[in-house]
């Protein structure tokens, strides 16, 4: 197991008060293998995380939990030590390619400076590095040279994933890498990635709020929802037999291009507010299958191996999930 | 599910209300949480019911020239007795002079304050939603009126019009809308482009319509900040013509205390409580407006998200 | 065959950009091409989709629908009259049956206008009588199924969810009962269980009020479960045109192939096989010649260079802009 994330519990200091956006979140990565976290806005995923490169802003405030690495712990660390960590050890890669390019450098130059300051390299070594970076990633290398703003979206998201790679990471972090691109060039930028991931043997967590994109990549997937997890395990574990009723939901309400005329059924509701969480499981006000036990918090059900879900009606998933299909069942759960 | 005829609208009257006190809560919202804002909105608010209640403060008539006991000028009288804050060369009453100098402080600064605004708005909206050759014409009459030096003009104008504390009003009117007008020209130019503003359109709406009642309550706010700037900045200006010799000779104003103070060589004979407290008037409200702008600047450029 | 409500020839958009010193010096006003040449017809009650990817000029496309950007070149007929041609009056009666959704909830709606006062905005301005805003604000919202009781009409849109911002923005749309809706990527800033929620919506309201609308998407799967008709659009062109179960199921020309295999799908068992198409986007401004997708283009011939295909009927009412096909 590469990394092992332990009851992470992180809270957001807001003019509103503590809002607790992570809450209790434990999942795993093994060496190798492509982690997809999955979730609407507001689950919590990105700020989980982004916990494990500790790049948060100030209003974050870790509250508790572990972040194993190779067996070294590093929520006690100090920045200093855990700076250590970043581009060599931990690679993140942001939603967008903007944040992670210095719009007045060349993309050349910032992946050499990366390369010198952290891999220790000469300038020699670091340009030969920076050509080979952009031919795995797919990249002409006389573009090394420009800056950029004269890179297409796709482009900018191919040299970003370049310079997440630049000190052979054991990890890479990437935060929705493919959302804001179009389907065409996603589709290509996915391929790179993957081909890249298995020719390096990468081990990747990949965050994102569309299924669709952790069916075509993800070796294993984490379910969140309102600051927790609810399901995890192998990818095509849990989508083909989810255990818990909102990865049911979420399924649904998913159009598939070959999908016939199957009707959409939303999960009517929203979120729960993070400043003052429901009691228990937090999914209960916008579930179809919700009963009495569920005011109390959800118990661990290991479904099979590597499947877990967090359902107090987990021994039925069965049942549900033919329930689940018909649109009928998602209808006047909750009320706006 | 509600059916069309049992949708139950609140009356006309309760809409107001209701709108009101909406209104209220957002206004009010900036200084309960600031508390530069909120202490700058009670000093403002503290002014001006001196000013309202100026007749019930006052312990003599501003103007009236006293005489003691004796029959001789009550003249350079110390704080003390039944003059509060003593007496001027002429033998008046400075304590009622300040309290009487609040009214006209504030008449000069919310007149100024209010016309400066609107001129620089509908400006700003004008220029800034129309573009064009509008934009152009009103942007070179801005760059006229900012050419113009403030002082002098006012002076000129006092020289014409006579001494009056509207030569204040009229000089501000006229030079300074151009700040204001060129950041709402801004603010509009953004906004011009919003989604909600081309829905405007698709819907039907004309184009003063959509500037009028579409975009203008967004930009208040910044009218808003450039109003409470700008009453200090007019009372300011106030003291400064009064004090040059340009002010109203027959008001009462602070700056006209200082004028008085300084010709009479109020300094010279260490008379602090001639001249310290209507400057120390000023400079509160000054500060005032400063501190209620700073806490609405945080609504207008908002810190960006970590 | 009905009589048409919206009917596109030659349309064409073209926008000025910005001019290098050169270009000053020798007199040239460089122009990008969004919308080239397109043509296709809605019948009354029918949803066209139109999918492209960024740039296609499908979102130009609608706005040149809607009126809100006029045309370069080329003709709009809305129920047999030119919207380019329309005077003042006719203006407004076209504004009262055609109606635009837009992309993003959160900003569609003035912040300072309450959800009441953004409905009635519409019907103060088609000036229909006041006796009737209330039972007709009621009537829009009950078809996107949206309460209307008095708290949620008198709140500001930064009170309510995406997915309530949305619900707005149609009934908004619907309020004036058009004929004719253009929605361009009505869901894409919602949240993935939200969208299924507004996609139903559009297709009871479809039904129910029989609007003919266009939708606009960079998503197909999306269009395809609300359009019964789509068009594909590369870099301003319209490419192809069929009933959108033909086109998804059989795609015939080979940027539509790419798009259709390039949709992941949610199981596991998909296609990993590479795209039949090469690189990105050419340079708007400089478009290739002939066919604007040769260089991608796993079949492109010489011919492909120096004439531009043009959109053919290749049977059943499907329609196709290549050579090859």
């Amino acid at each position: 197991m590469l990394l092992e994330v332990r009851d992470l519990v992180i809270d957001y200091r807001a003019t509103r008060g503590r809002v607790r956006a992570v809450d209790g979140v434990s999942f795993d990565v093994p060496a190798g293998a492509v982690v997809g976290v999955v979730g609407e806005s507001g689950c919590g995923k990105t700020t989980a995380v982004r916990a494990i490169t500790r790049v948060m802003p100030s209003s974050a405030v870790f509250a508790s939990g572990s972040i194993t690495l190779d067996g070294i712990d590093l929520v006690p660390l100090s920045e200093r030590e855990m700076k250590k960590y970043l581009w060599r050890d931990i690679a993140y890669v942001p939603q967008s390619a903007m944040n992670a390019l210095d719009p007045v450098w060349r993309v050349g130059r910032q992946i050499e400076e990366v390369l010198v300051d952290r891999g220790g390299m000469d300038r020699k070594a670091a340009r030969t590095r920076a050509e080979e970076l952009f031919a795995m990633v797919g990249l002409e290398s006389k573009r090394l040279g420009d800056y950029p703003h004269q890179f297409s979206g796709g482009m900018r998201q191919r040299a970003s994933i370049a310079l997440g790679l630049a000190l052979s990471p054991k990890l890479v972090i990437a935060d929705e890498p493919v959302t804001a691109l179009d389907v065409v060039i996603q589709r290509q930028v996915l391929d790179t990635f993957t081909e890249l991931q298995k020719q390096l043997n990468l081990s990747v967590i990949l965050v994102t709020h569309d299924i669709s994109v952790v069916a075509y990549v993800c070796d294993y997937v984490v379910v969140m929802y309102a600051g927790k997890v609810i399901e995890s395990g192998p990818v095509a574990e849990v989508l083909d037999n989810p255990a818990h009723p909102y990865t049911m939901g979420l399924y649904n309400a998913f159009p598939e291009l070959g999908g016939g005329d199957r009707e959409l059924s939303p999960i009517e509701g929203s979120p729960p507010d993070l400043l003052d969480p429901p009691k228990g499981c937090r999914f209960r006000a916008r579930c179809p299958f919700a009963i009495e036990a569920c005011v109390s918090d959800p118990p661990e059900h290991q479904v099979s191996a590597g499947h877990l879900a967090y359902c107090h009606r987990a021994l039925e998933a069965g049942a549900l999930r033919e329930t689940a299909i018909k649109t009928a069942t998602w209808v006047g759960v909750a009320s706006e | 599910m509600q059916h069309a005829d049992t949708i139950v609208l609140p009356s006309r009257s309760a809409q107001l209300g209701a709108g009101i006190i909406r209104w209220f809560k957002r206004a009010t919202a900036i200084p309960r949480r600031d508390p530069f804002a909120f202490i700058g909105l009670l000093i403002f608010f503290a002014f001006v019911l001196i000013a309202i209640f100026a007749n019930s403060l006052i312990t003599h008539d501003p103007r009236e020239i006293l005489f003691d006991e004796n029959f001789d000028l009550a003249r350079n009288l110390p704080p003390g007795g039944e003059h509060i804050l003593g007496t001027t060369f002429s033998g008046r009453d400075i304590y009622s002079q300040l309290i009487m100098g609040t009214r006209g402080a504030l008449l000069v600064g919310v007149t100024a304050a209010l016309s400066v605004v609107t001129i620089g708005t509908v400006i700003g909206l004008i220029s800034g939603y129309f573009g064009g050759l509008t934009d152009t014409l009103l942007m070179r009459l801005a760059d006229i009126a900012l050419g113009v030096p403030f002082l002098p003009f006012v002076i000129v104008l006092a020289a014409f019009l006579g001494p009056s504390e509207w030569n204040v009003v009229f000089g501000i009117a006229l030079l300074l809308w151009p700040q204001s007008a060129r950041v709402i020209r801004a603010q509009v130019m953004s906004l011009r482009e919003r989604a909600f503003v081309e829905a405007a359109r698709v819907t039907g709406a004309g184009s003063w319509r959509i500037l009028f009642v579409h975009i203008t309550p967004n930009v208040l706010s910044l009218s808003f900040l450039y109003a409470s700037i700008a009453v200090g900045w007019a009372i300011l200006t106030e003291a400064a013509i009064s004090f040059l010799g340009f002010g109203p000779s027959d008001s009462v104003t602070w700056g006209q205390m200082l004028q008085d103070a300084y010709a009479s060589q109020a300094l010279g004979r260490g008379q602090y409580y001639w001249f310290i407290p209507p400057g120390l008037c000023i400079i509160a409200i000054v500060v005032a407006g400063f501190l209620i702008s700073r806490g609405y600047e945080e609504i207008l450029f908002p810190k960006l998200k970590d | 065959m009905t009589q048409p409500l919206v009917s596109v020839k030659g349309l064409t958009k073209r926008f000025d950009v910005s001019r290098s010193l050169r270009d000053v010096i020798t007199g040239k006003q460089p122009q990008l091409q969004a919308v080239a040449n397109v043509d296709f017809t809605l019948a009354p009650g029918e949803t066209l989709g139109i999918v492209g990817e960024s740039g296609c000029g499908k979102t130009t496309l609608g706005r040149l629908l809607i009126k809100l950007i006029p045309a370069t070149e080329g003709t709009i007929i809305f129920d047999r009259k030119d919207i380019s041609e329309m005077d003042r009056t006719e203006e407004l009666a076209f504004r009262r049956r055609a109606q635009l959704v837009f992309q993003n909830p959160f900003d569609a709606l003035n912040p300072h206008f309450t959800i009441f006062r953004s409905l009635k905005e519409p019907l103060h301005n088609a000036r229909v009588p006041k006796e009737e805003h209330s039972a007709r604000i009621a009537e829009a919202m009950e078809m996107v199924h949206l309460p209307a009781p008095e708290h949620f009409l008198q709140s500001f849109p930064h009170q309510l969810s995406g997915g309530q911002l949305q619900r707005v923005v149609l009934a908004r749309a619907l309020v004036l009962r058009p004929e004719f809706i253009v929605a361009d990527e009505p869901v894409s800033m919602l949240d993935v269980s939200v969208r299924a929620g507004i996609l139903n919506v559009l297709r009871e309201v479809r039904d129910r009020m029989g609007l003919a609308a266009v939708f606009i998407s960079h998503d197909l799967a999306l269009v395809r479960y609300v359009c019964a008709r789509t068009i594909t659009m590369y870099l301003g062109a319209v490419v192809e045109d069929g009933p959108t179960r033909e086109i998804v199921e059989n795609p015939l020309h080979p940027y539509t192939k790419a798009l259709v295999q390039a949709v992941p799908i949610p199981r596991v068992d998909q296609s990993h096989d590479p795209l039949p198409i090469s690189g990105g986007l050419p340079d708007a401004r400089n478009p290739p010649s002939g066919c604007r997708f040769r260089d991608r283009c796993p079949l492109a011939e010489a011919r492909c260079a120096t004439e531009v295909p043009r959109l053919r009927d290749v049977g059943g009412t499907r329609r196709v802009a290549c050579h090859l096909v």
